[in-house]
């Protein structure tokens, strides 16, 4: 039996190795990579087959595979991430309405731009007379997708017209706000407004364009030659039609790609941008210039971040001490509610309730994106803090609440005047961790478009094309937050000590 | 009669702690409650203060009775702890509050004292039992014999008529005895009545008018 067993092992030992040599031998697959949550015309799960990917760039994938003589595989990769996930090789090519820009073009090998679109302004129907561009919609807000040339635009605007940015994680919900009068424009590229339009009743999409962009594919700056080859598989496919094809079976082809197509095969440059003054764009500019333009608002996001988590933690020390009293001293049914409430919470994922809060039941009470932020926060801290509490609650020696009662002090008395201060000075240690995790939790709240340290971060990173002065400036920000608070604990503390000694 | 128990019978976790407890406490009486340890002195003083629920019998101090079977209502537990105090074998000072406001608290937050009044009489307390220098100081910081001082203190804050105290002499060495004797008596001289569980028999010998002995669940008359 054991020789047996020994046997078996032995097997598996050799047939994993062999995956291992299997795997690290090139192969002929050509690796590619999108987000498929982009969905159609791009990239999205068949509605038919859901483990089978459809879409245009699915097939322009397919196109370039089989002029390289190879077979293509996918790999899913968030779209504001791609440019890293390339660059480290997760995927030889990022592909799925990736935009044309001077920083992808300096800091990726990024292909020739196979498709043109315009950035094009949607507005509620009621306002179609008079918000026709940017300049009508001063002191509105006006949502787009962050990180994208759209979001750039914006920014500009900001300046030059005083509207208000709105960056969403997704190109569903700036629609769906939009209708429901949280922004009252969204600016994005025309293949996105009209699938969104087909789908989403209620807005229209204004002629005049904005700006002019492409979508490339982009590769790692090392594998120019890769991209050279594929540019000329781009080429043959403008030449015999085939792109052309695959654009009118997706609905996308319009007058602008003919005319892409013949300057391209021309040999004659095509700007990244244009319609729009691309030098000013973030992207050209040196880490330490972008770093210092975008210092003002990366410290105007801590300020959000700082300011939600303070608000979001007092409400959740409130809530929590209100829970734990109620299942320490409540009747039956209110500690089965309390329960129940504690367990649904911490059972649930954090960005599912901010969610629900945010969009779920937006049809019944429309929370501001900052009050569904902190209350989110808030409801869900309340709920572990009230744990915490709980446990502290009962840490306080019955002898000190014998010695209360005897003097005469109420129930209530007894837990304002000596249990719940006690029991404050034994959570403090766990209540610190939770503030500094809460500090950092708040970076999920940019899903309800609220613009924090994280994804103002991100939006900086996406726009220069590089993690590393973002990142660091950011991690900075946070520690500056995070080390006073931390210090100020220890200070409390060490004070509270003796007492509790 | 200060204090009377008639057939008091409490069971604890399949155990008869008490089992017919009956005894009386004169005013201004001293009386020592003596008997080995587990014997349920302490459970006695317990029962008296309200803090204990018990099976039957009663416990009738001055005109406010308990009675066994029942939870005590928390009306009669609020007219009960007007007239009962009582000093913990390990005092039980509020950890997190300095001396001084462990003495002031109950009467301004149960009594309804100014806290004014309050923080003078807590003074004019500690000073009383020479803890008076000692008034800022946390509970942590104080010595054996200093905390009990300041349990008293706490205890008397309240003026009450009877003063339990359990086991008030474990944690003091023979001269801090002597001292808690002087002080004992002098409670008991300016009028208040005191029953003290000790397992001490020299000190209870010495400071106490009456001895009772705790065996078996019973309370017996020493002869």
């Amino acid at each position: 039996m054991r020789r047996l067993l020994c046997g078996v092992s032995l097997g598996a030992l050799v047939l994993g190795l062999a995956a291992l040599v299997a795997a690290a031998v090139p192969t002929t697959e050509f690796r590619w990579a999108a987000d498929a949550e982009g969905g159609a015309p791009f990239v999205e799960a068949d509605p038919t087959q859901p483990d089978k990917l459809v879409g245009f760039d699915v097939e322009i994938a397919d196109l370039i595979a089989r002029g390289l003589g190879r077979q293509a595989s996918f790999t899913n990769i968030t779209f504001t991430s791609i440019d890293q996930s390339i660059e480290r090789g997760d995927a030889e090519i990022g592909l799925g309405g990736i935009e044309d820009t001077p920083a992808r073009r300096s800091s990726m090998a990024t292909t020739l731009p196979y498709y043109q679109f315009r950035e094009v302004l949607s507005v509620r129907n009621a306002d179609a007379s008079r918000f026709r561009t940017l300049a009508d919609l001063k002191g509105r807000r006006v949502g787009t997708l962050g990180g994208t040339i759209a979001y750039e635009i914006l920014l500009r605007a900001e300046r030059e017209f005083g509207i208000l940015p709105v960056s969403y994680d997704d190109d569903v919900h700036p629609y769906s706000d939009l209708v429901i009068g949280r922004v009252d424009a969204v600016l994005l590229d025309h293949v996105l407004a009209e699938r969104r339009a087909r789908a989403i009743p209620g807005f229209t999409i204004q002629p005049q364009s904005v700006a002019v962009g492409h979508y490339v594919g982009v590769l790692a700056a090392r594998n120019a030659k890769l991209r050279d080859q594929v540019d000329a598989i781009l080429r043959a496919a403008m030449r015999d039609g085939t792109l052309e094809r695959i654009f009118r079976n997706w609905g996308v082809w319009n007058d602008d790609q003919p005319r892409l197509h013949a300057r391209l095969l021309a040999r004659q440059p095509v700007p990244a941008v244009s319609g729009f003054d691309a030098p000013d764009l973030a992207a050209t500019l040196s880490g330490w210039d972008a770093a210092l333009r975008y210092l003002p608002s990366l410290i105007r996001a801590a300020v959000v971040t700082i300011v939600l988590s303070c608000l979001a933690m007092a409400l959740a020390v409130v809530l929590g001490i209100s829970i734990a009293s109620g299942r320490v001293y409540g009747n039956r049914l209110t500690q089965t509610l309390l329960t129940g409430y504690v367990e649904v919470i911490r059972g649930t994922p954090i960005l599912l309730q901010l969610f629900v809060l945010y969009y779920g039941i937006a049809n019944w009470i429309r929370l501001p994106a900052f009050v569904a932020a902190l209350l989110g926060l808030a409801l869900n801290y309340a709920a572990y803090e009230s744990e915490i509490y709980r446990g502290a609650l009962q840490a306080v020696p019955v002898g000190q609440l014998e010695a209360g009662r005897i003097l005469g002090l109420t129930e209530r008395q007894v837990l304002t005047l000596v249990r719940g201060p006690q029991a404050l000075r034994l959570a403090l240690a766990p209540m610190t961790n939770d503030f500094i995790a809460l500090l950092k939790d708040s970076s999920l709240v940019s899903v309800l478009t609220v613009l924090e340290l994280t994804k103002q971060t991100q939006i900086f990173a996406t726009n220069i094309g590089s993690w590393i002065i973002p990142g660091l400036l950011c991690a900075a920000l946070y520690l500056a937050m995070s080390l006073p608070l931390a210090a100020l604990a220890r200070r409390l503390e060490r004070r509270w000590k003796a007492a509790t000694a | 009669m200060l204090l009377r128990l008639r057939d008091v019978w409490l069971l604890r976790a399949q155990r008869q702690v008490l089992a017919g407890v009956t005894f009386h406490v004169r005013r201004g009486e001293l009386v020592a409650l003596m008997g080995a340890s587990g014997a349920g002195k302490s459970t006695v003083l317990r029962v008296i203060a309200g803090l204990e629920t018990f099976q039957s019998g009663t416990v009738q101090l001055e005109d406010l009775a308990l009675n066994g079977g029942v939870c005590h209502a928390p009306a009669t537990l609020r007219s009960l702890r007007g007239k009962v105090g009582m000093v913990f074998q390990f005092h039980h000072l509020f950890e997190h509050l300095p001396v001084i406001k462990n003495v002031w608290l109950a009467p301004v937050y149960a009594r309804g004292f100014t806290l004014r009044k309050a923080e003078r009489r807590a003074r004019d307390l500690l000073a009383a039992l020479g803890v008076e220098h000692r008034a800022a100081a946390l509970p942590c910081e104080l010595s054996g014999g200093e905390a009990q001082r300041v349990a008293i203190a706490r205890a008397l804050a309240v003026d009450p008529q009877l003063l339990l105290m359990d086991e008030p002499t474990a944690s003091l060495d023979a001269g801090r005895r002597t001292e808690l004797r002087d002080l004992l008596r002098g409670l008991t001289m300016a009028g208040r009545t005191l029953l003290v569980a000790t397992h001490d028999e020299e000190f209870a010998r010495s400071c106490a008018t009456r001895v009772l002995r705790v065996r078996d669940g019973l309370v017996f008359e020493e002869s």
